[in-house]
């Protein structure tokens, strides 16, 4: 009997005092990575591109807000060219100018969101991308994409939250904070001239990243959602067209057109709604799958057949 | 259970207890009974008061006993009040023992097992399955309503099968979960509680501080609900048989909105106003009139729009422009062409249905015991298409096969299917409440002729629905506040809203009794419940049309928990200490799989394969773990003081590495005054009991927010994570998005709860009670803190906020009759608690209709103040802000600066939708067999944001239904009212959400009521049945509140919604037990 209890009672507390596996309490998402898995092959890290890409076209948040093709239209209608004379519910505040020059509007603090949702992924691109392991080809392509997505959201936010760049001035005025490293600080906003010299100068070493990479190689019928050099050389072109630099922009405008043809007189009558046309350079293609059962359309709440690209058209 | 006691006592006497005799004056004889049924009690204890002389009854209840002059005699048996009664000079004493239903339910179950109630340390509410047995409850949290202190519910939805929220002592957290942890057979159960029957739940035990909840550690902060289930008794076997059957109704009214003799001029003073009081180029008042009554043009053309052109649809017998007359009455030559045919309610309404059978049976042995039952459950709402039907089944054996070694299998399955109403979107056309609440009285279901009001039939001569939307030719458009192209009739009646489940529920356990004192136990659980929710939308009317679409929920969840507990108990003379050591597992994991598809191929046919398109197809996996290793000591010296300590180390898999260890603890104490010789205290106290408690513990039920207000659990909040999936894949390539911050240090929202309480018995256990004072401090409350925008995430995941709820609870039980046959039992429960917020990340956060600040509670109104109706136009008035624009300005006489313009609105405080105090009373009256017992819900004070209300009262959409109340409206300069001018044009103006729409939450609910007979013994046991009782029950009998229609504890935001109204359940049973 008590040889009996004391294996029992043996028995017992060995049981009791088992620990789990010390990685009993490790769990992960499976609809989610943790960081660290995104960064530890390049595979994994074109992911992060990707998802950047269609960060562009997905639906933020109400239903004009169809990421920068949303950014687009509401920027079309603060325009003078358009006449809208029936009611459009999502952009008619933006229409009447109710909505920017009110400080609560919605959609200020999207388009900050928009861009500065952008910047901060490509910031922890850039910041990690060495680390990953895989071709240094495909860093190169990952890394000048992710530089020219922090460029182009900044030279976005400049142009709308900053006095525009006077050609030979001193552009001392306060543009908006540049942000070129993760961080959940908030920054001081910068003049808009030294946003305009960190997009330059990270559209110049995206376009020395990205010279040599063939999208197509890698994505088939998504390639032209990729930055490629010619469309990093599009994006300097733009930004040196707003600083007035007229010589440069023609030259890098040239230089980016290379290998586009211009479209045919039959291409002109098809809608612009296709991701083969010949002139488009930059652009989202969307499958079946990643539709919304009603798609945020451009105008109004009712679904529409061809799906919203974004995109910009060479000149 | 009383015939074993009897047995057992009697034994114990005949056999052990050596009674000394001695010589005494004279014999006094007697026969105690038992006022329960006249029976005789056997083995009761006669004992001579201040003696050791004492005597026993025989088998036929019979003594005598010797005594001395002026000797008191106590009467007692287990289970029974003990009685004195003076001898004086009589020589036959009869006696009537009253059953102790207290001390029959001395055992209080506690985390990891049970404690006395005499010496327990914590705060603790129970109620036993007599509570439930004769009430028709689905779900087993509506039994917790109005019955403890300290615990509130919500009124919980009227789809069959859905139950109340519950939440104890007050609200601990503001973004993680207030939800109590359900523990079902001593482990935290992972299933919908809707999965229990009722019938086989022994007790329901509610765990209210620290002392009691720390062994729960990590997951008790919101309290602790334990649900043990029956199991058989020794050498009582027993076969019994539930049958009830009854019928369901709505319990609360439908609001009263006006008919369609009422609407059509209501709605015609809006047009006109709209008119008269335009803002710019105003028409003349009688222009305005003619133009409104469709006998004038619009200004500046030649088209007739009267209200009649505006509302679409003339349900009466006269022209457009004769429906109102110019002075906004109604023709009186005006009658409707199909009265019948305007209540939408009345299509989507039935009688409700609810039966429910239990066949059960249980018994046992010296070794072994057994319950096992077997149950159907169906229930009917009482709108179309919604039901619960439930087969349960559920085997507990328990077997001690060696002295020292028991072991023991509790299985239980079941199965769920359900059609439920679409009530999850307040404003969601599909939501039948929504919908029949809101369109006005004029619409019909059915098509009509336009001209003679004569249904329009189809080829098969059958009625059409009208959709609204000129789906038969010669129809109109309803307007849009009429939901044109919707329909809920046909809707409800072509989609398909439907949900099933499978449960599997094992527990199974080994204990090893050794040296003594020790016990080793080791529990083993698995709880595997699948779940199907099976969606269609049609392809004629509504959100699936043209198409048609389908989706399929599909999740499984599966949690297991394993635990290997250690006990050492041992009484040394007047000591006794209580120790437990042990180690728990919990491991959840949770599989999800989504399709959506559209296009439908093949009507009739709702699987997913017979559809076109993939609209989506997901599937996740959710993963869960904890780890605890938890202790407790007890000690009691002598029933009179007892000490207790537990403490508890929990890992969680929510947090990171570095913080997800926690300590938790709790200290106890109690005294019983009445065990100390001290104080001599009177007679009549037979118990009082002062105890005080204080610990930690702490809850990671950290939930997200999704962007449509609806929350699900945060199994992750520490990691860094890339979002993925197909919202951002970029075409055919796989893509990963940032999506959430790291914080390392994220840790446990902790509570820190004090309590003292003290418990008696008085007057012979007539009166029993408890008061108790607790002091919940709950810190390191989780935010979702906000970064600047330009961080490109807009949060992190923080520990920063503080609160604190401190109450009152009281609990009487009193057994106000006491003659013979009749008693009346009445218990009474109160509750009062504050709530109050001390640290916030913020200074203010603005959600919804509150706003949450230091200083303020967690539910206190924030909104625009409403200051009136202008009797001078009728315009809705606000107090206005500091900063209102100088023209929609308004100065009162009396100084008041006010505005017409709610954006210029000042906000202000308005109080809080936590009650002043609420409870429950029920009073019980037993005649013999004969049973009536009634249970009341009560709640003083609180306000509730009437939103269905407010919605009714709007007067700015055409088609929409109106609130009687509008029929006070402002009509004419000079009237004083409290509604504004109605107003197609200014209503969302004059109508917005204010303080003008806060409504007192008092209330009093006939919760339950029942009238149950016990047929006499002799009378069943002459038919072979040990107990044969019938009963009439009806739950939810009557509301009385403020409005009619406002369903006052919908939420405990206190803002209503259209959901599911509760249902009212009447029905009659049957308890046979062989």
């Amino acid at each position: 009997m008590n040889r009996k209890n004391i294996c029992i009672a043996a028995a017992g507390l060995m049981l009791l005092f088992s620990a789990c596996e010390k990685d009993y309490l490790e769990v992960s998402p499976t609809n989610a990575t943790p960081v660290a898995d995104v960064f530890s092959t390049t595979n994994n890290a074109w992911g992060a591109i990707n998802g950047m890409h269609r960060a562009m076209f997905f639906q933020w948040g109400n239903m004009d807000q169809a990421g920068q093709g949303g950014m687009m239209i509401h920027l079309d209608y603060l325009g003078e060219d358009l006449v809208f004379s029936s009611s459009s519910q999502w952009f008619d505040d933006t229409y009447r100018w109710q909505m920017h020059r009110n400080v609560n509007g919605s959609s200020l603090e999207w388009a900050y969101y928009l861009y500065y949702r952008i910047i901060a992924n490509a910031n922890r691109i850039i910041d990690n991308i060495d680390g990953t392991t895989g071709p240094s080809a495909d860093r190169n392509a990952i890394k000048g994409q992710a530089l020219a997505y922090r460029a182009w959201a900044h030279h976005q936010l400049v142009q709308l939250f900053g006095k525009r760049y006077v050609p030979g001035a001193d552009n001392s005025q306060l543009g908006v904070p540049l942000l070129t490293r993760s961080t959940t600080e908030g920054q001081p906003r910068a003049t808009v001239e030294e946003v305009y010299a960190q997009v330059n100068q990270d559209l110049d070493e995206a376009i020395t990243l990205l010279e040599g990479y063939n999208r197509s190689v890698r994505s088939g019928s998504t390639a032209k959602s990729h930055i490629n050099a010619n469309v990093a050389k599009g994006l300097k072109a733009r930004v040196t067209l707003t600083q007035g630099r007229w010589a440069d922009a023609a030259k890098i405008a040239a230089e980016a057109r290379q290998g586009f043809s211009l479209m045919s007189n039959a291409q002109y009558q098809e809608g612009f709604s296709d991701v083969t046309n010949p002139e488009w350079m930059w652009e989202a293609t969307r499958l079946m799958t990643s539709k919304p059962s009603s798609i945020p359309s451009l105008l109004t709440c009712r679904p529409i057949s061809t799906p919203p690209t974004s995109g910009q058209r060479r000149r | 259970m009383r015939r074993i006691l009897q047995l057992f006592t009697a034994l114990l006497l005949f056999c052990g207890v050596n009674l000394t005799l001695k010589a005494q004056d004279r014999t006094v004889t007697g026969k105690v009974t038992s006022t329960d049924d006249g029976s005789a009690i056997p083995g009761a204890s006669i004992i001579v008061k201040g003696t050791t002389t004492g005597s026993t009854t025989g088998s036929d209840g019979k003594y005598s006993i010797s005594v001395s002059d002026n000797a008191t005699l106590v009467f007692s048996f287990v289970g029974m009040v003990a009685q004195e009664v003076p001898v004086g000079n009589r020589s036959t004493i009869d006696v009537q023992l009253v059953p102790n239903v207290q001390s029959l339910s001395e055992v209080v179950v506690i985390a990891f097992g049970a404690a006395q109630k005499g010496t327990f340390t914590g705060s603790a509410g129970q109620i036993d399955s007599k509570q439930l047995e004769t009430r028709p409850l689905t779900n087993v949290a509506t039994a917790l309503a109005g019955t403890l202190p300290g615990v509130q519910t919500n009124a919980g939805s009227g789809q069959p099968g859905s139950g109340p929220d519950i939440r104890i002592r007050g609200f601990g957290s503001i973004n993680a979960s207030n939800d109590p942890l359900y523990v079902v057979d001593g482990v935290p159960y992972s299933g919908n509680i809707s999965n229990l029957n009722v019938d086989d739940i022994a007790s329901i035990s509610v765990l209210k501080d620290a002392s009691s909840t720390a062994l729960y550690g990590a997951r008790a902060a919101n309290g602790v609900v334990m649900i043990t289930t029956k199991r058989g008794s020794k050498d009582r076997e027993q076969l019994s048989l539930k049958a009830e059957t009854g019928f369901s109704s709505r319990a609360i009214p439908e609001y009263e909105v006006v008919n369609a003799y009422q609407y059509y001029p209501l709605m015609w003073e809006a047009y006109r106003n709209s008119l008269a009081y335009a803002r710019t180029n105003p028409y003349p008042m009688e222009q305005a009139n003619q133009v409104a009554s469709g006998l004038a043009p619009v200004r500046g053309t030649t088209r007739i729009t009267g209200i009649a052109e505006q509302l679409a649809y003339n349900p009466f017998n006269v022209p457009n422009n004769q429906v109102v007359l110019p002075d906004g009455t109604i023709n009186p030559e005006a009658s409707l062409l199909y009265p019948g045919d305007l209540d939408w309610e009345a299509p989507m309404k039935r009688r409700g249905s609810r039966s429910d059978y239990v066949l059960s049976y249980s018994g046992g042995s010296d070794k072994t015991d057994y319950f096992a039952s077997l149950g159907y459950l169906s229930e009917k709402g009482f709108f179309i298409r919604t039901d619960f039907e439930r087969i349960s089944a559920r085997v507990n054996v328990n077997t001690q096969p060696l002295s020292w070694f028991k072991t023991g299998f509790n299985l239980a399955g079941n199965t769920t299917r359900s059609n439920t109403a679409s009530d999850g979107s307040s404003t969601g056309f599909v939501n039948p409440f929504f919908f029949t609440r809101n369109i006005g009285p004029i619409y019909p279901v059915y098509a009509r002729d336009r001209a003679t009001g004569e249904l329009i039939l189809d080829e098969k001569g059958q009625p059409i629905f009208d959709y609204g939307n000129r789906n038969v030719s010669g129809l109109l458009a309803r307007p849009s506040g009429a939901f044109p192209g919707r329909h809920i009739v046909a809707e409800t009646q072509l989609n398909n809203d439907e949900l099933r489940r499978q449960v599997l529920s094992a527990r199974t356990f080994g204990e090893i009794t050794f040296l003594k004192d020790f016990k080793f136990r080791t529990n083993l659980a698995a709880d595997i419940s699948n779940f199907k929710s099976m969606s269609y939308d049609n392809n004629l009317v509504g959100d699936g049309a043209p198409a048609g679409r389908a989706s399929r929920t599909v999740t499984s969840t599966t949690s297991y928990n394993l635990n290997q507990l250690l006990t050492y108990n041992r009484t040394f003379g007047r000591h006794t200490v209580e120790a437990l050591v042990g180690h728990e597992n919990y491991d959840w994991t949770y599989e999800y799989l989504y399709g959506f598809r559209q296009g439908i191929i093949a009507e009739g046919n709702t699987e997913l394969g017979n559809f076109t398109t993939v609209n989506s197809l997901t599937s996740r996996t959710d993963k869960y773990r904890t780890e605890g290793y938890l202790s407790r000591l007890s000690y009691n010296f002598d029933e009179k003081y007892s000490f207790s300590a537990s403490y508890r180390r929990d890992g969680t898999s929510r947090f990171s590495q570095k913080s997800r260890w926690g300590n938790f603890w709790s200290v106890g104490a109690a005294w019983r005054i009445d065990q100390e010789k001290l104080f001599n205290l009177p007679q009549w106290v037979n118990m009082l009991k002062l105890r005080a408690s204080h610990g930690v513990v702490g809850s990671d039920a950290f939930l997200t927010t999704n962007s449509d207000g609806t929350t699900d659990p945060n199994y992750y909040p520490y990691q860094a994570l890339y979002a993925q999936g197909p919202g951002v894949n970029n075409g055919i390539e796989p893509g990963f998005l940032f999506s959430s911050l790291a914080n390392e240090d994220l840790v446990w929202e902790s509570n820190a709860t004090s309590d003292i309480g003290l418990d008696f018995e008085l007057l012979n256990r007539r009166l029993t009670g408890t008061v108790e004072f607790f002091n919940r401090q709950s810190s390191n409350l989780l935010f979702e803190v906000p970064l600047p925008v330009s961080s490109g995430i807009p949060s992190i995941n923080q520990n920063i906020g503080a609160m604190y709820n401190r109450g009152l609870e009281l609990q009487l039980g009193a057994d106000v009759v006491r003659a013979g046959d009749f008693t009346w039992n009445v218990n009474f429960n109160f509750t009062s608690f504050i709530n109050r917020i001390t640290k916030l990340p913020q200074e203010e956060i603005i959600s919804g209709t509150k706003k949450l600040k230091v200083g303020q509670s967690l539910y206190d109104y924030w909104l625009r103040s409403w200051y009136g109706v202008d009797p001078a136009d009728g315009a809705g008035l606000y107090r206005a802000a500091p900063t209102a624009g100088a023209a929609n300005l308004r100065i009162m006489e009396n100084g008041d600066s006010v505005t017409t313009v709610f954006s210029d609105a000042r906000f202000d405080y308005h109080g809080s939708a936590i009650p002043d105090f609420s409870g429950g009373i029920s009073n019980t009256f037993s005649f013999k067999g004969l049973t009536l017992s009634v249970l009341l819900n009560y709640q003083k004070g609180g306000l509730v944001y009437d939103a269905t209300y407010a919605a009714l009262m709007g007067t700015g959409s055409y088609g929409r239904a109106l609130h009687v109340d509008q029929l006070r409206r402002w009509r004419n300069p000079g009237d004083v009212t409290d509604v504004p001018r109605p107003d197609i044009t200014q209503s969302a103006q004059y109508n917005a959400q204010s303080s003008r729409f806060l409504t007192d939450a008092s209330f009093l609910n006939i919760r339950s009521a029942n009238l149950s007979y016990n047929f006499p013994k002799s009378l069943a046991s002459k038919i072979r049945l040990s107990n044969l009782r019938i009963y009439l029950t009806g739950e939810n009998l009557l509301l009385f509140s403020e409005r009619k229609g406002m369903n006052v504890t919908q939420a405990f935001t206190g803002v209503t919604s259209n959901r599911y109204t509760p249902s009212r359940i009447i029905t009659a049973g049957l308890n046979v037990t062989l």
